[in-house]
């Protein structure tokens, strides 16, 4: 029992439209389906506005049926014990509905309503003047929160106007229509080129799966299912070249008891897809692996100087990166503590040999490093969402799935391969490095040029770093 | 719509009504006292049982085929146990546990090599111990949890270095964080004698003083093996990890705890109404609370099922009767609810945000007007609409190892119902519109607590 099969399927629509479709068979004693559909929309557009109305249907495409309104779809909906949603990224868009598996049941209705939804959205003034509203209302809750607003000055940073954390600028959401957004929704969510399919549930809820994904989609044609797996989104550099290649921004809020404090280096040279292993399990090493992992050891377990030390990704758009977020208090000298550690952690991290900030973890332990590794792959294999998300990264370009073809016993050939992967990692002349802090500007210039004295210094006053303008 | 579907649906959690005990289907062991084999869903089987020795009780739930295993650990101990003068010590002493043993001296590599999710939580009335492992290490973690329990190696430097940590944490979840000092402020507000008074993250100057004295003591008074409810769900052999426990925990003793009596909150008639002006915050928050319900109140009847599908009729973000009222008129930009019970009475909690430039007055006057309305609003079409989407979120909860045994050995170890949730559920299908307006009537009395942020002025 509960033997987990895993299909790989392909549907081909008739004319141009190609579709994969993932399905992870499941037999538990609750049997419930979670379906995931990608739509490979925007990427990196540059094109103005497109941003802005990829977010306004995040919000419009629950609205439900024209002429038939939210409450309708909402109670439709409910009534199968179902959940939608729709989110836009830049990695493409996912309609995503789960639902109480029951067999026998008819689902045709709730296929119905779905469809409709999909075809004839309910795109009035009404509904778009309010996700405007509330496209406002979560960028000023977001930025509530100092590790947000530190994520979002960022975002603004290194990718200026291209989709990033920001769901619109101000005068971008000023310029919007209606019109204009039912032409780019018709334009744009009508003629995907590919579509990938992700379900887990039981294997008897196949054929309901299929047929609410064959009515929803009936606009790009007839569905036939075959095997197939390739990544449907491929997105490169998003740097904006103008920045200069190494910068301490302090956004200037006194008061602060603490700082929120992200560094961050990408290899503008270096390919992510190739070092994937390298990069993964680097970031094992130094924040992954728990307390043991070398930067949340000498940052927190030694020294007890924040709470939160984590990294907030391994790659950046295609190029492999180093990053760290973490939050140290200003009293005592805590702050300062923490970036005398970071700056001595990352200067070892460049160097390859008896230098090597590798050198810090033992043999013993970096066979139990390997092996946590190996073990945190095998792990996701263990539940449906994990299961669900594994194969989407597949599709979105963020993981190459490789891993499991790697031999678990290949921590020795790893160990000199991590050093010289982090030394070109961090090598100078092929990176941008961003610090961003947040706090008592007079206090952490200081400190920016105590430990940082190449780096360029830029104030930003807290008021425009709340901003939903563009800088 | 179709009616059946309820019916389908509840009837799969009703089995557990019919399969409750089966004495010829649990595994035994000669160190353990079979309590009980629960039977909720199809292959679903959760087995009870108490160490002879010690009277520790545990779960075991065999998930095959997820090929890991989830190891988790109830302390009937929170923040409602603490004294006056040593509030934060549950939390902080949560933290000290993973500095150690006498075996494992070096615990984080521990975790390191079994690498799933590990951590634990400090609530009012319990602390909570959890790992997720691929199955072979359950022989280790068993061993591990067992060393913590009565063989915590720490000392007054590990002390101060985590004191540091657990500071940087206050600072980030209750002084910088709007919503963690809005619910900080609203408990501090709300109670006057009840311990529920100071959330577990507790007083700065309380953890400032606090010593390594204060945590031996509390570890000696709390972590006891009779004091702990285990929990293990994932892919083993029920044989197998009995003799496991039996194995680490079997020659502990039973020790003394002292049951913490916390001064009962007095009831009190009026209104308690604040406005604060706060820092951080961009737009208006309203909290509105109620003393809410026990985790006796479900062994006597429905009540806190009762709250729950009150909660979800007005603040459900899909389907409530709030967010139609509030937030597609762009008033509000997001209603929320908190409406769990406690040990003793906890707050049953509405809370309301405010769009961008709706000032405080005005979205508490909407909001009092909306509320007006709910009787008229609410059907037993409504109702049933919620009882399916809770029927179904408890289904999709129920599909990993760690959830499970989450779902089982927490309320076990608040209040000793490990069936807790599968009750829930069944007890939910009768809940009917009479009982929802009544428990709403009772809501609208003046004795609520309501806090309200508004942002400071620039």
């Amino acid at each position: 029992m509960n033997k987990n099969i895993l299909v790989l399927l392909m549907i081909v629509f008739t004319g141009t439209v190609q579709s994969t479709i993932y399905v992870d068979h499941e037999k538990d004693p609750m049997p419930a389906v979670d379906v995931s559909v990608i739509l490979p929309v925007l990427g990196l557009s540059k094109v103005p506005l497109e941003q802005t109305y990829n977010s306004l249907l995040s919000y419009m495409l629950q609205d439900g049926i024209a002429g038939k309104g939210r409450k309708h779809f909402n109670e439709s909906l409910a009534d199968f014990g179902s959940k939608f949603s729709f989110s836009t990224g830049v990695r493409g868009s996912t309609w995503s509905i789960s639902f109480p598996y029951i067999k026998d049941m008819d689902y045709s209705k709730l296929s119905s309503i779905l469809a409709q939804a999909w075809e004839t959205p309910n795109f009035s003034q009404e509904r778009f003047d309010l996700a405007k509203k509330k496209i406002k209302a979560g960028y000023v809750s977001t930025l509530q929160k100092d590790s947000s607003l530190v994520y979002t000055v960022f975002s603004k940073w290194f990718l200026k106007k291209q989709f990033s954390f920001i769901p619109s600028y101000e005068e971008d959401l000023k310029q919007v229509t209606l019109e204009g957004l039912k032409s780019y929704f018709n334009k744009k969510y009508s003629q995907v080129p590919d579509l990938w399919v992700g379900v887990v549930g039981p294997s008897d809820a196949k054929n309901v799966v299929e047929k609410i994904i064959s009515s929803v989609f009936k606009k790009q044609g007839s569905v036939k299912f075959t095997q197939h797996n390739k990544p449907l989104i491929t997105i490169d550099s998003a740097f904006e070249e103008k920045a200069s290649a190494e910068t301490f921004l302090i956004i200037d809020k006194p008061n602060r008891s603490q700082t929120y404090t992200l560094a961050l280096t990408v290899n503008k040279k270096l390919a992510f897809f190739g070092n994937e292993l390298l990069s993964q399990f680097s970031e094992y090493l130094t924040f992954d692996g728990g307390f043991k992992s070398i930067y949340m050891n000498e940052i927190r377990e030694k020294n007890g100087l924040a709470y939160s030390v984590h990294s907030i990704g391994n790659t950046f758009y295609g190029r492999p990166m180093f990053s760290l977020m973490m939050n140290p208090l200003l009293k005592d000298g805590k702050t300062d503590k923490a970036l005398a550690i970071l700056k001595q952690l990352k200067s070892e991290q460049s160097l390859v040999g008896e230098k090597s900030l590798f050198k810090r973890v033992s043999e013993d332990d970096w066979k139990k490093f390997w092996t946590g590794y190996v073990n945190s792959k095998l792990l996701k294999k263990g539940t449906p969402g994990a299961r669900l998300a594994q194969r989407k990264s597949v599709i979105t370009g963020t993981n190459q799935y490789s891993f499991l073809k790697q031999d678990p016993k290949a921590w020795k050939m790893v160990r000199s391969s991590i050093e010289q992967f982090n030394q070109k990692l961090l090598k100078k002349e092929d990176t941008r490095s961003l610090i961003i802090t947040l706090g008592d500007f007079s206090y952490l210039s200081k400190l920016a040029a105590k430990y940082y004295p190449s780096y360029k210094i830029v104030k930003i006053p807290y008021n425009k770093a709340l901003s939903s303008s563009s800088y | 719509m179709n009616y059946n579907f309820l019916g389908i649906l509840l009837s799969i959690f009703l089995l557990s009504s019919c399969s409750l005990f089966d004495g010829d289907k649990q595994p035994s062991h000669s160190a353990f006292e079979s309590v009980k084999h629960y039977e909720p869903l199809d292959n679903l089987n959760i087995y009870e049982y108490r160490l002879k020795k010690n009277n520790m009780q545990v779960f075991l739930i065999p998930k095959k085929g997820s090929s890991q295993v989830a190891y988790t650990t109830a302390y009937k101990v929170g923040s409602r146990d603490e004294e006056k003068g040593k509030t934060g010590l549950a939390h902080l002493f949560e933290h000290m546990m993973f500095r150690g043993t006498e075996k494992f001296k070096d615990s984080n590599i521990l975790f390191t090599e079994w690498a799933g999710t590990r951590n634990a939580t400090t609530s009012f009335d319990q602390t909570f111990y959890y790992e997720v492992a691929p199955h072979h290490y359950l022989d280790q973690m068993a061993e591990f949890e067992a060393d913590r329990m009565r063989h915590l190696k720490i000392d007054a430097k590990m002390y101060e270095t985590e004191k540091g940590a657990v500071v940087s944490e206050r600072k980030m979840r209750t002084v910088d964080s709007v919503m963690g000092k809005l619910w900080w402020e609203l408990y501090q507000l709300a109670y006057d004698k009840h311990s529920y008074k100071v959330t577990p993250i507790g007083f700065q100057k309380d953890l400032d003083r606090s010593t390594l004295e204060d945590a031996l003591k509390f570890y000696r008074s709390f972590y006891a093996p009779n004091n702990a409810v285990v929990g293990v769900s994932g892919d083993f052999e029920v044989s197998d990890a009995l003799s496991i426990i039996d194995k680490y925990y079997g020659n502990f003793e039973s020790e003394e705890v002292k049951p913490s009596i916390p001064t009962a909150e007095p009831i009190r008639s009026e209104l308690r109404r604040k406005v604060m002006s706060v820092e951080n915050a961009k737009t208006v928050y309203i909290a509105d609370a109620r003393l809410g319900t026990t985790y006796e109140d479900m062994k006597k009847g429905s009540k806190p099922v009762i709250d729950y599908v009150l909660c979800q009729l007005l603040a459900d973000s899909k389907t409530g009767y709030l967010p139609s009222q509030l937030v597609e008129k762009a008033i509000a930009s997001s209603v929320g609810q908190s409406c769990g019970p406690g040990i003793d009475p906890d707050l049953a909690v509405l809370l309301i945000v405010g769009s961008p430039g709706v000032a405080a007055p005005d979205l508490e006057k909407k909001y009092d007007l909306a509320l007006k309305g709910f009787e008229s609003w609410v059907t037993q079409e409504k109702i049933d609409r919620v009882k399916k989407l809770f029927a179904y979120e408890e289904w999709s909860y129920l599909r990993t190892p760690l959830n499970i045994a989450q779902d089982i050995v927490k309320p076990a170890g608040f209040a000793n119902i490990p069936m807790y949730w599968f009750d829930f559920v069944k007890k939910s299908e009768t809940v009917t519109k009479a009982q929802v307006l009544n428990r709403f009537k009772v809501w609208n009395k003046k004795n609520h607590t309501r806090l309200i942020f508004q942002p400071k002025a620039q």
